[in-house]
């Protein structure tokens, strides 16, 4: 670690993992809850279970988003963080407000608490992923300001560089579109509009230039690639995600009633988005390749590979499958978009914040790298998780197909509920991969208390 | 690190160029147009696997052969679900599908780790399916 206020972003980083392993008990439980349906009803029925499951993901993501980026503006910058105690407030904060939020959710009826922190002053929840009381909105808004002052001062004392400018736009651009969660207009069509510029902007927008910001920089690190080869990929990657992720917007208003031209802007803008993670998969494994010597972090650039392939299987290949509106007109919010959801956020998102923390860690806790048992049990981690992540996203690819095919193409449809009865064997299955899932986190999480000799920093 | 040697930390694309179109073909072939990707490598290979530097001959073989048999192995098994279990089964589509995209996503990966061999002057084998490198 070459500055002293980079620590602000280790528990930061331990709060994201902390509540990615809430995420996980929430996700098996109603994976449980699809096959046996009454399981923890009444005490923690299914919306609620989904409501905490989607809403820490997204949580514990932005901890790692922030913590990832008070690691690597100050190195970036070359200078110490513009203030430290500010993202240290920030952090308690926003963990306090995050588990205040959740604790709502679990203790207390979704409309009492709607009641009680001012919906009716400014109506913005009952949405999906927004579901945040408007006091908790505003506490992100709060804290996302003072973090982009906080980084944004940070940058202009310091060194400009691509890759923190691209980090920086990304964060200026999640926070502006968070904004339109406190729009709700009463038209339902126009409340989807632009419930999608949170959502879409967010996941096929922002996010990939803050993901290729991060993943540039701990590819820097782990292979000593010369800035000015990787700066100039990273320069085509947000190009191309631009590009096509702001008018693929679109493949998300097919049916919703809106106009029909949406389904070709839609379509043909979307069928490009696999493009950039297409080129960061290329980036990833290019970079890799070139290096000289071996980084003593294994885990971490094992990380960023995985990132790059995974990405591009779950946002590219399983977003494809049924982006275009003809196959879209059939497989719209069936299990198929499960699918493509789990893979696509664990490949592009989760993976580059574990990478980050796979990096930045050990030298957080003052060694190069960890110990070589600590690594191959955090790789051992890797491989469990991304592996399961793989079945699960088979198992409901599987299902999705069964259940268009039985719901919507079969010339005697069968009802919803009498169709989830036909695939519960995928529900089944994916199951227990994601009981594989959590013991590749339970060991992930072992990797940390691995005791052993650890490579020692060298500080140049 | 001698004269001849690339510096693979500061050089954007070392590698030969034939060598990378030949990989960028094969992922075209996969990915947006293909038949006529395949076209135009097969009609480099022809012209070029003789004369041309080792490492480039070797992309260009390893990514036609690789193109017949992937495209065979995608191809023949899909439409071989299809055909014994018929359009009607929605077990058809479920193992179509999966099979088809699984695989497909496979080649593609195989391809892009050919592209960065590629870029990087350096020969590589597709598994299973590549024929033996030339030495």
């Amino acid at each position: 670690m070459k500055y002293s206020s980079q620590s602000v972003a280790m528990p930061y980083f331990i709060a994201a993992i902390g509540l990615f392993v809430g995420q996980i008990i929430f996700g098996l439980a109603m994976g449980l809850q699809y096959v046996v349906g009454d399981f923890l009803f009444p005490a923690i029925p299914f919306n609620i279970a989904r409501m905490v499951h989607t809403n820490l993901l997204i949580v514990w993501l932005l901890f790692g988003f922030m913590g990832a980026t008070y690691f690597l503006v100050p190195e970036e910058a070359e200078t110490e963080l513009y203030s430290p105690k500010l993202a240290l407030v920030m952090f308690w904060v926003f963990l306090l407000a995050g588990a205040a939020t959740i604790l709502g959710y679990l203790l207390v009826p979704y409309a009492t608490l709607a009641e009680m922190t001012g919906n009716n002053i400014l109506a913005t929840m009952g949405r999906e992923f927004l579901e945040q009381p408007l006091l908790t909105k505003i506490g992100i808004v709060i804290v996302a300001l003072a973090f982009l002052f906080n980084i944004t001062m940070t940058m202009l004392k310091g060194r400009k560089t691509v890759i923190s400018i691209v980090l920086l736009m990304g964060l200026w651009g999640l926070a502006i579109f968070f904004l339109f969660s406190f729009y709700n207009p009463g038209n339902l069509v126009k409340d989807k509009f632009y419930w999608w510029w949170v959502v879409h902007l967010w996941v096929e927008g922002v996010w990939e230039l803050i993901m290729a910001a991060i993943l540039a920089f701990v590819l820097i690190k782990v292979t000593g690639v010369d800035r000015e080869v990787i700066e100039k990929w990273l320069y085509v990657i947000i190009t191309l995600a631009l590009v096509t992720g702001l008018i693929g917007t679109g493949h998300h208003y097919f049916w919703i009633g809106t106009p029909a031209y949406w389904q070709w802007l839609g379509s043909v803008f979307s069928a490009l988005e696999p493009i950039p993670f297409f080129a960061m998969t290329v980036f990833a494994f290019n970079m890799v390749n070139r290096r000289r010597r071996e980084h003593p972090n294994k885990a971490a650039v094992l990380w960023a590979l995985g990132t790059g392939v995974m990405a591009f299987l779950g946002a590219g290949v399983w977003g494809f499958l049924h982006t275009l509106a003809p196959v879209n007109y059939y497989t719209h919010g069936s299990q198929i978009t499960a699918a493509h959801g789990h893979m696509a956020f664990y490949g592009a998102y989760v993976l580059v914040v574990l990478t980050m923390i796979s990096y930045a860690m050990p030298l957080l806790r003052g060694r190069a790298a960890n110990d070589e048992r600590a690594q191959v049990c955090e790789m051992w981690g890797f491989w469990l998780m991304t592996i399961s992540m793989v079945f699960i996203t088979l198992f409901l690819t599987a299902a999705g197909i069964l259940q268009v095919w039985l719901q919507r193409v079969s010339s005697t449809p069968m009802p919803f509920m009498a169709v989830q009865e036909q695939i519960s064997l995928f529900y089944w299955m994916r199951l227990w991969a994601g009981v594989v899932f959590a013991a590749g986190l339970v060991t992930y999480l072992a990797s940390f208390f691995v005791k052993g000799e650890s490579k020692p920093l060298i500080h140049a | 690190m001698s004269a001849q040697e690339p510096d693979l930390l500061t050089e954007q694309i070392p590698g030969p160029r034939l060598a990378i179109v030949a990989e960028a073909l094969f992922l075209a072939n996969l990915l947006v147009a293909p038949g006529l990707a395949f076209l135009v490598l097969l009609v480099l290979w022809r012209r070029h696997r003789d004369s041309a530097p080792l490492v480039v001959r070797n992309h260009l073989r390893q990514t036609l052969v690789a193109s017949i048999y992937g495209g065979a192995m995608l191809l023949g098994v899909s439409i071989g679900i299809f055909m014994l279990g018929g359009l009607d089964d929605p077990w058809s589509w479920v193992l179509g599908i999966l099979y088809f995209v699984s695989f497909h996503a496979t080649l593609v990966i195989f391809g892009v780790v050919g592209l960065n061999h590629a870029i990087l002057g350096r020969s590589w084998q597709y598994p299973f399916i590549g024929p033996d490198l030339y030495e």
